[in-house]
């Protein structure tokens, strides 16, 4: 019972800290509770459309010429598969163009309607019951492009095939979860039973070994669930050489780890953010309950000498503090429902894979419950100081004296008197803004971390550092008569500006020791933008690696291996690792004259970077009106795309998040840490006041106080971030396919992360210091 | 006829309590002279340490009009109050109320630090001539927690005199001080007196009461009765505390 009536008191004394804690834990549980349910929907939805759609553990998508029913029966009965299903589809290589304005470079798989998809409603947010008849020239296209190409219901779309282009009208969007998704290169597109066989009546003649137009897709299911996807691959690979024939092959986890790769990111990031917010909220509740028995020393001795036990007033504070948490994580998680929806709509559009409602109810009780356990165990670490409060002691007249270090102390000047008093106090009691150097340290940590990312990814010279390519100018080739136009092409490139770059470049799957791996073909060393380790290739037997890939594979620098393409198989000597995010990362490189062994004679793309780009449009325009048969010339703005770029947007946006939150955190952190100063200096601000300081003065001098706190604990965040914010990134980066991040950070990166804190500690200090203007000299009077 | 440096008319001052008005200050009239040594003294609860707050603008009255300078205190803003406390007025607590992490030094120069009219140098010659001359210069780099009671209420009167007020407000000085360190402290204020500096000092100690040469007695918030004295001299210490005596008699006391 008196407990209950300590606890309505300690409350009703205490409410500021009460709420202060209640904004933080709900922001917290709000956050992670709806990025977790983000997460839970969007896997639980990939394996729920994966399974209805009978995706198969691999996919492989292979010239149809090779698929024999000799190879099927050997693929039939290889160890560890269960069933394989073998459909016909049609490729469709080149740009296709859209209403819309838009282009796409990827590759389109036509085929029949599978009836085991499912076709989205006209609002995208459910499915139809009965799948639209297809009639004549309709499509219907998977939802990942829906964004990525930015068109609607109704629009054309104009696919080239070897004879002629042909539009078509799009119909409706799928759920298509093998290759569905935005950042998958290949993509299944359905068309009608009729448009299909008179497709391939008209193209039968076209079908050759330089081009291929018939393309079979075999689903191949595993007999035993626990065997990894990989392992599979190669064992087929093994008995059937089917891998090293086809164009490339995708397992399910493949398939489920690029549809989900953004989500994952981003959410991860925010799960980490709000790891340090929990880490600044225990923070806060230590602070809290320090200041607390500082302050309240006489009443808790007055309690004690009434018989009230050290446990009897540990329990009232940690119920205090878990009560308001746990008020806090009920609402945090009904506010969670609301935008765990809004939030999955965003990741929606990328994975095109319509997300669940299932929440993740159990993962949210057992963070709260992890919670309040860490928060239990600080509250009765920090409680233990109340076994030292002697109710003698505290009866007649408190505290004992305090003495201050004063080994950092600067004098206190005329000059500059607001700046060296607010320098004295912190000096004088330095452990009282140990929380605040360590909250706005975390919160300058993860700015300096999001700065750096989202500076990783928006400049040209740092996505190239990451092995991306970037060009002014790109060429692709369409007819073959092309290859012998370069000197002419160059020369009217020239005629306008110089060429700084070639990037000369194909691409396609190749079978490295067995194991199916993308492979970047290229002429010219320029291709190779981020080299990590070793050298660039010199002889024609020799190529380039990713780190990733060679630590997946096993392989080091200089390591022989055995490179297949369809028919042919060569041995070449690794010379170096390089970064690509080709396959988020697992990828090989191989020079043209190590390639032309596996039957590449020539390279589709020609990439140029123009020493003066602005030439670019006008050299784009010749280039179409001179050789518009052979080639297909545009021009690229970096700056602009950059702009525009789904995942720059995404991160920018994220970072714009994070910083709201670390200021409403400081914010939130401030207030409850300068309500308690207000109370511990009630007194010093009276004697200042009667010795003629104005309230303003004194509201610039606490200001400034928690403003050089806020520095202090900001440098220390930033150097730790200049330390280790780019080896956290890279732990990131790895999952884009990046090993080693060459982020070129500059003064900016770290000021700008220490002015945020700073800043918003100035201000918000001064806002709450208003209540300087209450404090009466009064207090001073003894009656 | 002597200069009054502070005329109060009508000064009332009262608090809410309980839902009800207490009324400490009812419609006192009093002038302050300069140059004397003035005590308001009364009995515990009768309102003398409100009315020195409300004197010295530390607390704003509820009505009535306290003129200093031509101007009256209680209508004066923060700003002029500040420049008042820092400037024209000085301020000695019972309870010392130094800041704890300012040495004894910087005790006493801040305020001189914000007078605009002094230079820095300035402020500090003067900061160690008063160190000195309250005889705490050798601990002038301790803080206050650091010293004894008595260090500390010098330092407190030094801080007080550091822009050369022309009127010192003291409350209680000697109420927390022993025996020695009370007659140190009411000699320094004697000696201050001496070279000219008005001050209006409350107290409930007839020994510190001696050192006055005018004594207001204050009950129920009123000014009841005065005592007019010749300056001070130990000499005569004993007449006057007989003759102090037997005024706060015949008042009640």
């Amino acid at each position: 019972m008196e407990i209950l009536t300590l606890l309505k008191a300690n409350i009703k004394s205490k409410k500021g800290s009460f709420i202060s804690i209640m904004i933080l834990t709900l922001l917290i549980v709000t956050i992670s509770a709806a990025v977790m349910g983000i997460r839970n929907n969007m896997f639980n939805a990939y394996d729920y459309a994966a399974d209805n759609a009978d995706i198969g553990d691999l996919t492989i998508m292979i010239q149809d010429k090779y698929v024999t029913e000799e190879i099927l029966d050997k693929l039939s009965s290889t160890k560890n598969v269960d069933r394989t299903e073998v459909f016909k589809c049609v490729l469709s290589d080149d740009r296709k163009y859209y209403s819309s304005g838009e282009w796409d470079g990827n590759s389109y798989f036509l085929r029949p309607f599978d009836d085991k998809l499912k076709v989205y409603n006209d609002d995208s947010d459910g499915f139809l019951d009965t799948v639209p008849e297809l009639s004549d020239g309709e499509i219907i296209l998977p939802y990942g492009l829906r964004s990525s190409v930015n068109c609607r219901v109704g629009d054309t779309v104009t696919l080239p095939f070897p004879d002629k282009d042909r539009v078509f009208t799009i119909k409706a969007f799928v759920q298509e979860p093998t290759m569905g998704a935005e950042f998958i290169g290949w993509k299944y597109v359905y068309i009608s039973d009729e448009d299909y066989s008179k497709l391939s009546s008209e193209l039968a003649s076209y079908d050759t070994d330089d081009k291929t137009v018939f393309v079979d897709s075999i689903k191949v299911f595993k007999s035993d669930s626990s065997m990894s996807d990989i392992v599979l691959q190669t064992e087929i690979n093994k008995e059937t050489n089917l891998i090293t024939l086809s164009f490339g092959s995708m397992q399910r986890a493949q398939s489920r780890n690029y549809t989900t790769l953004f989500t994952n990111i981003i959410t991860g990031v925010m799960l980490g953010f709000v790891l340090v917010l929990f880490v600044i909220v225990l923070i806060m509740i230590a602070h809290g309950i320090k200041s607390e028995i500082e302050l309240d020393y006489q009443n808790l001795g007055i309690l004690k000498s009434q018989g009230v036990s050290n446990k009897t007033l540990n329990v009232v504070i940690a119920l205090r503090y878990l009560s308001a948490q746990i008020s806090a994580a009920i609402i945090g998680v009904i506010a969670a429902i609301p935008l765990e929806k809004a939030l999955s709509r965003v990741f929606f559009s990328n994975t095109g894979i319509l997300p669940l409602n299932s929440g993740a109810a159990f993962e949210s009780a057992l963070l709260i419950l992890l919670m309040l356990a860490l928060s239990t165990l600080v509250i009765f670490i920090m409680t233990r100081k109340l076994a030292r409060i002697s109710p003698v002691k505290a009866i007649i007249g408190g505290k004992q004296d305090v003495y201050f270090s004063n080994r950092l102390t600067a004098p206190v000047t005329k000059k500059a008197l607001m700046p060296s008093i607010a320098f004295r106090s912190i000096t004088s009691d330095i452990k009282k803004y140990v929380g605040l150097i360590l909250i706005t340290a975390m919160l300058a940590f993860f700015a300096v971390t999001v700065n750096l990312m989202s500076e990783s990814i928006s400049s040209r010279n740092s996505l190239e550092a990451m092995g991306s390519i970037i060009t002014d100018l790109d060429v692709i080739v369409t007819n073959e008569a092309a290859y012998d136009k370069v000197p002419e092409i160059e020369e009217i490139i020239n005629k306008y500006t110089g060429i700084s770059k070639r990037i000369f470049m194909g691409g396609g799957y190749v079978s490295v020791d067995g194991v199916q791996i993308y492979s970047s073909f290229y002429q010219y060393d320029d291709a190779i933008s981020a080299m990590i380790k070793g050298r660039l290739p010199k002889y024609d037997n020799e190529m380039l690696i990713t780190e990733i890939a060679a630590d997946e594979l096993g392989l080091e620098i200089g390591d022989k291996v055995k490179v297949g393409r369809r028919d042919k198989e060569t041995e070449l000597v690794i010379t170096g690792f390089n970064q690509s995010m080709n396959d988020a990362g697992i990828s090989v490189s191989i020079p043209l004259k190590s390639a032309k062994k596996l039957g590449i004679e020539h390279l589709g793309y020609l990439g140029f970077s123009l020493k003066d780009a602005s030439e670019g449009q006008k050299i784009s325009e010749e280039l179409n009106d001179t050789y518009g048969d052979i080639i297909e010339a545009s021009y690229w703005d970096i700056n602009e795309e950059l702009d525009q770029d789904t995942t720059i947007v995404a991160a920018k946006a994220m970072r714009l998040v994070i910083y709201i939150f670390s200021g409403l955190f400081a914010l939130v952190s401030v207030m409850m840490i300068c309500s308690k100063a207000f109370s511990q200096e009630k007194t010093d601000i009276g004697i200042y006041k009667a010795i003629g300081f104005t309230s303003s003065r004194l509201r610039r001098q606490f200001a400034v106080r928690y403003f050089i706190v806020s520095l202090i604990g900001g440098a220390i965040g930033s150097l730790f971030g200049a330390f280790f914010s780019e080896s956290l990134l890279e732990v990131i980066f790895r999952l884009f396919g990046v090993s080693k991040l060459n982020t070129s950070p500059n003064a900016f990166t770290y000021l700008s992360a220490v002015a945020f804190v700073s800043v918003c500690v100035l201000v918000f200090s001064f806002i709450v210091s208003r209540r300087v203007k209450r404090i009466d000299v009064r207090e001073l009077i003894t009656e | 006829m002597k200069d009054a440096v502070l005329s109060a008319k009508g000064l009332c001052k009262s608090f809410a309590h309980e839902g009800g008005q207490v009324h400490v200050l009812s419609n006192v009239d009093i002038d302050i002279y300069e140059g004397d040594f003035t005590v308001i003294m009364g009995a515990s609860g009768s309102g003398k340490s409100t009315m020195l707050y409300s004197l010295s603008g530390m607390d704003r009255a509820t009505s009535g009009e306290v003129i200093y300078n031509g101007k009256d205190i209680v209508k004066m803003k923060e700003k002029e109050l500040s420049e008042l406390r820092h400037g024209d007025f000085g301020f000695i607590f019972q309870q010392m109320h130094l800041v704890s992490n300012l040495t004894l030094f910087e005790n006493i120069a801040v305020p001189g630090y914000l007078n605009k009219s002094k230079s820095a140098d300035e402020v500090k010659a003067r900061t160690d001539m008063l160190l000195e001359k309250m005889n705490i210069d050798g601990v002038k780099t301790h803080l206050p927690s650091q010293v004894s009671g008595g260090e500390q209420q010098r330092c407190a009167i030094a801080r007080a005199v550091i822009n050369e007020p022309k009127l010192l407000f003291a409350d209680e000085p000697t109420g927390a001080l022993n025996k020695k360190n009370t007659i140190d402290v009411l000699d320094l204020l004697t000696s201050l007196n001496n070279e000219g500096q008005s001050i209006l000092m409350v107290t409930h100690d007839v020994r510190a009461a001696l050192r006055a040469n005018r004594i207001l007695y204050i009950e129920d918030g009123k000014v009841i009765g005065e005592l007019t004295l010749p300056p001070y001299d130990r000499a005569d210490e004993k007449s006057r505390e007989t003759q102090i005596n037997s005024w706060l008699s015949s008042l009640e006391w």
